[in-house]
């Protein structure tokens, strides 16, 4: 059987169906009516700009509204000269008493037409643009347009936060230093190597991550070995050192089983094991008995009928010059 | 890619509400099952869906009708969910030792999606520890080849190789415990 096979078959192109939940949890971050930031940058430049230019367009209506009633006036008394003067064209007198009156009226007219606008508008006619602009949509439907934006930027700080949390994660990110350190590790040189490893395995068992890079690292020593070709930079020197190393050091292997069916350390698996062409595998019970005895050992041990405690092993690798390694396995029947 | 797809997209960067809720329906079945391969339960998949997808519509801009338009959000997926992992691993959880997660591990196997074979090849998935996991995903369902695994994650090739390994020995493990169950109900060994 090939799990590689079994797995790509069984999940490559598999597909679930999420809960409905998930899509408004989405939609609740997402910012609505624009998709990037970009987009928001432009929209809050734009509405900058309107908001400069709205005013002084209002002022500006106000003022041509202001020149064109003086015009209308100036008009229509014209218009009533010439209504006068062809309705009454016997009189002189009074047409040019009325003409002198318009041309009063004109003058009294003109010098208003000439008076800065700007100044009448700002003293009298501010009120009622005000009262005209909030009477109108113009301005609270550009507040309305401003408060969704400020509420959109918050939204998205918010997301960006939940993907970058930096202010929490100063240690991790110095374990994760730490981790590509260990990984980055050039495995010529043993001498660092040691120094290295020394102090990792003295370090307590929260910091398993760490050791199990350092235990593929070793592992991963071991294929070098093997298959020298791969790099061809080791010399026969290096390959004896990191014999010594790798039979000194510790292997991973587990100290704890658990045989309840579950599924998970069931079996006692070494890590690394299928390097290895034969492994010998011995394990006592704590009166003395022999138990479990494998001399090609394959991962395969998977005790139900064993009772809670310590048990002893033994296990060798064959393969290669390295030392028997023997400590204390606690199984516990949930 | 389709026509239609292209103006979903279009209407996607625009941020038409209804086009993105095609594209989500579109693909949401397909990635989700890919965030539960790569999580270790069905929470954390749907977090990992949520930010990927999030992702994918504020990044959409970026696509360049390069290639094809499901591998280029299938790559921000994995990515995603490799960062993911990554953030995971130092969290509480992870500190905590292996009993406990077992046991968190337990809790959501009586989720719905472990009644057949797919969902138990899941489970086993799932009960490997995030790196395991991860790697055997992209090496083989995913089909990356181990040099490509190793950039993505920043590893050597000989490190990815033997969590490869590793993976595949305690899937193998775990599936042949429970084979004669399997064979009687999937016969799947011939």
């Amino acid at each position: 059987m090939n799990v590689d096979e079994l797995f790509k078959k069984g999940l490559q192109n598999s597909e679930v169906n999420p809960p409905d939940a998930v899509w408004d949890k989405i939609l609740s971050k997402l910012p609505q009516g624009v998709s990037g930031s970009n987009n928001l940058d432009s929209l809050t430049q734009t509405l900058s700009t309107s908001a400069k230019v709205a005013p002084l367009k209002a002022v500006a209506k106000m003022a041509a509204w202001k020149i064109v009633s003086i015009v209308a006036a100036v008009v229509s008394a014209v218009a009533a000269t010439v209504v006068i003067v062809t309705m009454n064209m016997d009189n002189y007198v009074v047409n040019e008493n009325l003409n002198e009156n318009l041309n009063e009226n004109l003058n009294v007219n003109n010098p208003i037409e000439e008076t800065p606008v700007f100044a009448e508008v700002d003293s009298t006619d501010i009120d009622n643009f005000e009262n005209n602009v909030s009477d109108g949509n113009d301005v609270s439907s550009f507040d309305e347009v401003k408060e969704n934006n400020s509420s959109n930027s918050i939204k998205t700080t918010d997301t960006k936060k939940d993907e970058t949390p930096l202010s929490c994660n100063a240690d991790k990110d110095k374990k994760e230093e730490k981790d590509d350190v260990t990984d980055s590790e050039p495995n010529l040189d043993v001498a660092d190597a040691v120094e290295k490893e020394q102090p990792v395995a003295n370090e307590p068992l929260v910091e398993s991550p760490d050791t199990l890079i350092d235990m593929s690292d070793k592992t991963q020593t071991q294929e070098n070995i093997s298959s020298s070709s791969e790099n061809d930079d080791i010399s026969a020197e290096d390959i004896e050192k990191l014999n010594e190393l790798m039979s000194t050091s510790d292997v991973d292997i587990p100290r704890l089983i658990t045989p309840n069916n579950d599924g998970i350390n069931d079996c006692w698996i070494i890590p690394g094991l299928e390097k290895y062409n034969s492994v010998h595998v011995v394990i006592v019970a704590p009166n003395g008995k022999k138990v479990y005895e494998n001399k090609k050992y394959d991962n395969s041990w998977c005790p139900t009928d064993l009772p809670d405690g310590s048990y002893f092993y033994f296990v060798q690798i064959r393969d290669g010059n390295y030392k028997p390694k023997q400590s204390t396995l606690y199984i516990k029947n949930k | 890619m389709s026509q239609d797809m292209q103006k979903t997209i279009e209407k996607c960067i625009q941020g038409d509400a209804g086009a993105q809720r095609v594209l989500y329906d579109r693909y949401k079945a397909r990635f989700y099952a890919l965030c539960l391969r790569y999580s270790s339960n069905a929470d954390e998949a749907q977090d990992i869906l949520i930010e990927g997808f999030l992702k994918v519509f504020n990044s959409l801009e970026n696509y360049r009708n390069e290639g094809e338009f499901e591998g280029w959000m299938h790559r921000i997926f994995v990515n995603h969910a490799i960062s993911y992992m990554h953030r995971k691993r130092n969290d509480v959880l992870s500190k905590n030792n292996e009993r406990e997660i077992d046991e968190a591990i337990l809790v959501d196997r009586n989720d719905n999606y472990t009644t057949d074979l797919k969902g138990i090849l899941l489970h086993y998935l799932n009960c490997l520890n995030p790196k395991e996991r991860t790697i055997f995903n992209m090496v083989a369902i995913e089909e990356y080849s181990i040099v490509e695994v190793a950039k993505e994650l920043n590893l050597k090739k000989t490190v990815v190789k033997t969590y490869y390994y590793r993976a595949r020995a305690r899937l193998k493990s775990m599936l042949q415990k429970n084979e004669k169950e399997l064979l009687r109900e999937y016969n799947l060994y011939e």
